[in-house]
């Protein structure tokens, strides 16, 4: 039963954690925090969607059953601690349910990973990285199929004029890195030129959340599906990628920020946590 | 999930398998992650290993100054003892003269090898030899006016009403109420009406472990150095001894006892009811509006053609199950929101009893989750979860067999003994894992269908018992049903395995007992003993009164010198205890008695030609101890086939003295106890001729090398071909 201490601690936590929540979203608004917003909207959705879509796959009935084998047999070592045979016995239990636990939930995890993964890859695009900055200096690298011709390599804007940039060239790596000192705000192309033929790459300039692709590159569709946003590179050309090194995005949140991908994982346990118990579905 | 499940075959498998592959297989960080599932199934995983490792590095590290205080504390223990373990199987109303006459028919091969190799013997019963009478008897070594439990009811001598003599639970004092709600300042009290010590807990000070299971009257569960779950006297969730109910689409009168109606509303497909469940600890109950109960709703959607119904309990967590006619569902968890987020957590089995013309549902009474306990249940609390966990969900209510259900005819003989046999067969699980946990000790487990189904099928073993009257199918008695017969079989092939597992664990070092608390025999005529009180002149109703109604309604207290409440007490009205008491103590009191014992010793039913009454007990001579003056003042002992009436039971007046007992309540043990003695085998032979329960724990005690206390009343036995450790 509930005492008055209880009810009252209860009321100011509660108090706390609401005034943090209200002061949060209103500070995410305010400021257009889309990433932030984004991926907890993206968490719950994909929380709730997976749950749904888990409890649906799996063997309810054997898994909760496995977990209940789990937490049985660790009761039973504090409960019968002195009888060591016991204890050993319900270790073996421990590891066994287990066992049973992981393989029950890798058949759906088998259908759960493939929509997910996909999801993710293209969530990445936007949440990854930021814009390179405007006016700040960043990154090219090309990746060319014969290592002997890397002094002839260019790099050239749009209208077909030299790029303003310091290069290195990497003999053992096929690859050429150009330092460009800064581009205007906006979606920018570099061509990457070698022998009459140009490249191009799309760089985006800017402040906020855009659709980038750090690499163009030649390989088949399912891996630039996977890596890159962007067509192929054909296949008469000599350069066989060229990638931005756009800097990667941190999310703060109570001034501790991390990857989305982190916060995706946190966000969305929680709100599978969340529906699982809503739904009465055994994770 | 079976389409989930037949979607993962075969060539669909084969592609899901070679997508996941290419997943794997892609190297970017995002794929390392597959959502919730994966996340919870890492992290639980994780969790559980790390709670593993906690544990067993603390078992580890404690294990050698656990071992060296076990040792020594052991070696004072074991120095003297004559076993390594007891196991003790209670068999509860298991009886003698049934037993030899199936063993000598060649029915009980394991008891008769018991028998035959050890010993076996009656064992007398206490007076009255009634179940939480007669285990208490058992686990404290004394006479129930040293352990104070009399009956299943104590009269409370102030208000002539009935209170359980084992346990009082009693709700917070002091509540502070906010609007619609009431909430308690402080935790539910439950206090032990049971004295004495349970010889268990002398073996735990002594280093000795012990597992115990369902020994009546051990609820609340006490602490002590071992586990146990507690049985007989445990309530419901509404704080009865079992409370059934009945969902309906037909009108119907009310039970008078055990069970409640609840009416089932159609709504189209759909058929709407509910499961009653305790009052709302939270409301804030008024004059206008009382105590309020709270409910779990369910719907019933009946499928005729394939004689099922689907069953879809809770309002916002569903739990759905289809239950064919005539079949139970497995347990089912419930919630009863009462406010404030507070839950109170039960479990319960529904059995369709009848789809046409009306629909009916009935439900057991709501048990209290041994997963999820509300209240205490075990010892430690966390055994009766670790038993959910492990053999999933069991009754947990003392008398979990629904005797009342029977009585009223809401289940028949199939469906009840189904659900005797569904708890009996959970007992056996507990009883074998208690066995693998407790290689040296004491290990005891009492079985309660032995009683249950000798209480309800005794009516078959009789020739002309007024319950069986009439049914055509019983026109000769070899006709008749093999219910007990059968009982006592599957008691002897469960002895066969414990003896089989006994030996097979410790060759020879493990002493093992059968024991029962009493024995059985024939209920065809009710005496109402209360009834027989007012035709005497010995109790009075109100003017114009010729029968009283339940708990002694119309009973002139001014003018009534003795009453009756429960199965064998009989109290006199006395001053300065009842609250109108009229009979002085002393002089008075015991001319009472003597007369009252005088008149009513060999009482005849001349209509049944039988003996009713066949002893009277003064308490004062039959009980020592600091209780005796809770006790009744004489004890009555009923003759062979006789018992007290139900409506005597229940402290009511009637016209009648004598009645038929057409219910299917057949069979009691609540009579004379010289003829009901228990039951006695063990694997080893014990010198004593005459032996009782009382005798037990002394003799127990001296097993494990303890010296039995003062106190006791019980003698311990000379157990011989003991081998040593």
């Amino acid at each position: 039963m509930p005492t008055v201490l209880h009810l009252a601690l209860a009321s100011y936590t509660a108090g706390i954690v609401a005034n943090t929540m209200v002061n949060s979203a209103t500070s995410i608004v305010t400021n257009n925090d889309w990433p932030l917003i984004v991926t907890l909207a993206a968490s719950v959705i994909v929380g709730f969607g997976m749950v749904v879509l888990f409890g649906y796959a799996s063997n309810q009935r054997a898994i909760k059953r496995a977990k209940a084998q789990i937490q049985g047999n660790l009761l039973a070592v504090r409960l019968f601690q002195d009888q060591i045979s016991a204890v050993l016995k319900s270790y073996v239990g421990i590891l066994t349910s287990l066992g049973r636990y992981l393989r029950l939930s890798f058949a759906p995890l088998l259908i759960v990973i493939v929509p997910l993964t996909l999801l993710i890859t293209q969530m990445d695009r936007y949440l990854g990285n930021t814009p390179i900055s405007p006016g700040k200096p960043f990154l090219v690298k090309a990746h060319v199929s014969n290592a002997d011709t890397l002094s002839d390599v260019a790099l050239q804007d749009s209208t077909g004029l030299a790029v303003p940039a310091q290069v290195v060239r990497v003999p053992a790596e096929s690859e050429v890195i150009w330092r460009v000192d800064g581009l205007p705000p906006g979606e920018q192309t570099l061509n990457v030129v070698f022998g009459g033929i140009s490249v191009s790459k799309n760089i985006v300039v800017g402040n906020g959340m855009a659709r980038l692709s750090s690499i163009r590159m030649r390989q088949p569709l399912w891996k630039r599906w996977m890596e890159s946003g962007e067509p192929a590179i054909e296949t008469g050309a000599a350069v066989e990628s060229i990638e931005v090194l756009y800097p990667p995005r941190d999310i703060a949140i109570f001034g501790f920020g991390m990857g989305w991908l982190l916060w995706f994982f946190v966000f969305s346990i929680i709100a599978g946590f969340i529906f699982k118990s809503l739904l009465g579905i055994e994770i | 999930m079976m389409r989930a499940r037949a979607f993962l075959t075969g060539q669909r498998r084969m592609l899901l398998a070679a997508l996941l592959l290419a997943v794997i297989f892609t190297p970017a960080h995002a794929h390392a992650y597959a959502g919730p599932g994966a996340g919870f199934a890492v992290l639980s995983s994780f969790w559980t290993l790390f709670v593993a490792f906690v544990y067993s590095a603390y078992a580890l590290l404690t294990w050698p100054f656990r071992t060296m205080l076990r040792l020594l504390r052991r070696r004072k223990a074991f120095a003297k003892a004559q076993i390594r373990r007891a196991v003790i199987l209670g068999f509860d109303g298991m009886d003698p003269g049934l037993s030899a006459r199936y063993m000598d028919e060649g029915k009980l091969p394991n008891l008769a090898r018991l028998r035959d190799t050890g010993t076996f013997r009656n064992l007398r019963t206490t007076n009255p030899p009634i179940s939480p009478v007669a285990w208490s008897t058992f686990m404290t070594g004394v006479n129930p006016g040293k352990h104070n439990i009399y009956d299943f009811l104590a009269v409370d001598r102030r208000s002539y009403l009935p209170f359980l003599s084992s346990a009082e639970i009693k709700g917070p004092k002091r509540r502070i109420h906010l609007g619609k709600y009431s909430i308690p300042l402080g935790k539910t009290e439950i206090k032990r009406m049971r004295r004495g010590t349970p010889f268990w807990h002398w073996l735990g000070k002594a280093g000795i472990f012990s597992s115990i299971i369902r020994v009546p009257v051990t609820f609340p569960p006490e602490k002590f150095p071992g586990v146990l779950l507690s049985g007989m006297c445990v309530p419901d969730l509404k704080g009865s001894q079992g409370t059934f109910c009945l969902c309906s689409t037909a009108a119907g009168g009310a039970f008078r006892e055990g069970g409640t109606r609840v009416p089932m509303a159609r709504a189209g497909a759909k058929l709407h009811s509910y499961i009653p469940g305790p009052e709302n600890p939270l409301a804030n109950p008024s004059a206008e509006s009382p105590a309020e109960e709270l409910r779990v709703p369910f719907e019933v959607v009946v499928n005729a053609a394939q004689n099922a119904a689907k069953i879809t309990v809770g309002s916002s967590r569903k739990e759905s199950f289809t239950i064919k006619l005539g079949e139970y569902s497995d347990w089912i968890p419930i919630e009863f929101k009462a406010g404030l987020g507070l839950n109170a957590h039960g479990i319960c089995r529904f059995y369709l009893k009848q789809l046409a013309p009306e629909v009916e549902v009935y439900v057991t009474p709501v048990n209290i989750d041994p997963a999820k306990p509300d209240l205490p249940i075990s010892h430690p609390i966390t055994y009766s979860v670790y038993l959910a966990k492990m053999f999933g969900a069991f009754a947990t209510l003392g008398l979990a067999e629904d005797t009342w259900a029977l009585n009223e005819e809401v289940l028949d003989d199939d469906a009840f003994l189904a659900q005797c046999y569904g708890n009996h067969e959970a007992r056996e699980r507990q009883l074998f894992d208690a066995l693998e946990k407790t290689p040296e000790g004491l290990c005891t487990c009492v079985f309660d269908s032995t009683d249950r189904v000798q209480h309800m099928f005794w009516r078959y073993l009789e020739k002309d018992h007024p319950a069986t009257r009439g049914l055509p199918q019983y026109a000769t008695h070899s006709d008749k049903p093999l219910v007990i017969e059968n009982l006592y079989r599957r008691v002897d092939e469960l002895v066969g395995r414990v003896m089989a597992k006994v030996d097979k664990q410790q060759n020879g070092k493990t002493l093992v007992m059968v024991i029962s608390d009493h024995g059985f025999q024939n209920f065809a005529r009710g005496f109402n003993l209360n009834a027989w009180l007012h035709q005497n002149g010995y109790l009075t109703l109100l003017p114009g009164k010729s029968e009283s109604g339940d708990w002694f309604e119309d009973v002139d207290w001014s003018c009534t010198r003795a009453y009756t409440m429960g199965l064998n007490g009989l109290f006199l009205n006395m001053q300065g205890r009842e609250r109108q008491g009229i009979v002085a103590p002393g002089a008075e009191a015991e001319a009472l008695k003597v007369e009252l014992t005088a008149k009513l010793s060999g009482l005849a039913d001349t209509e049944a030609g039988r003996i009713a009454i066949s002893g009277v007990w003064d308490t004062d001579d039959a009980y020592v101890g600091p209780y005796v003056e809770n006790a009744p003042d004489l004890l009555i002992g009923y003759g062979d086939g006789v018992r007290a009436s139900w409506d005597s039971v229940m402290g009511k007046v009637t016209s009648a003295i004598f009645e038929d007992n057409t219910k299917a309540w057949s069979g009691d043990h609540c009579v004379d106890p010289r003829l009901v003695p228990g039951v006695l085998f063990c694997n080893r032979t014990i010198a004593e001729e005459n032996l009782a329960i009382v005798d037990v724990a002394p003799t127990m005690l001296k097993l494990f090398g303890l010296e039995p206390p003062s106190y006791y009343d019980g003698k311990a036995w000379t157990v011989a071909g003991i081998a040593n450790k």
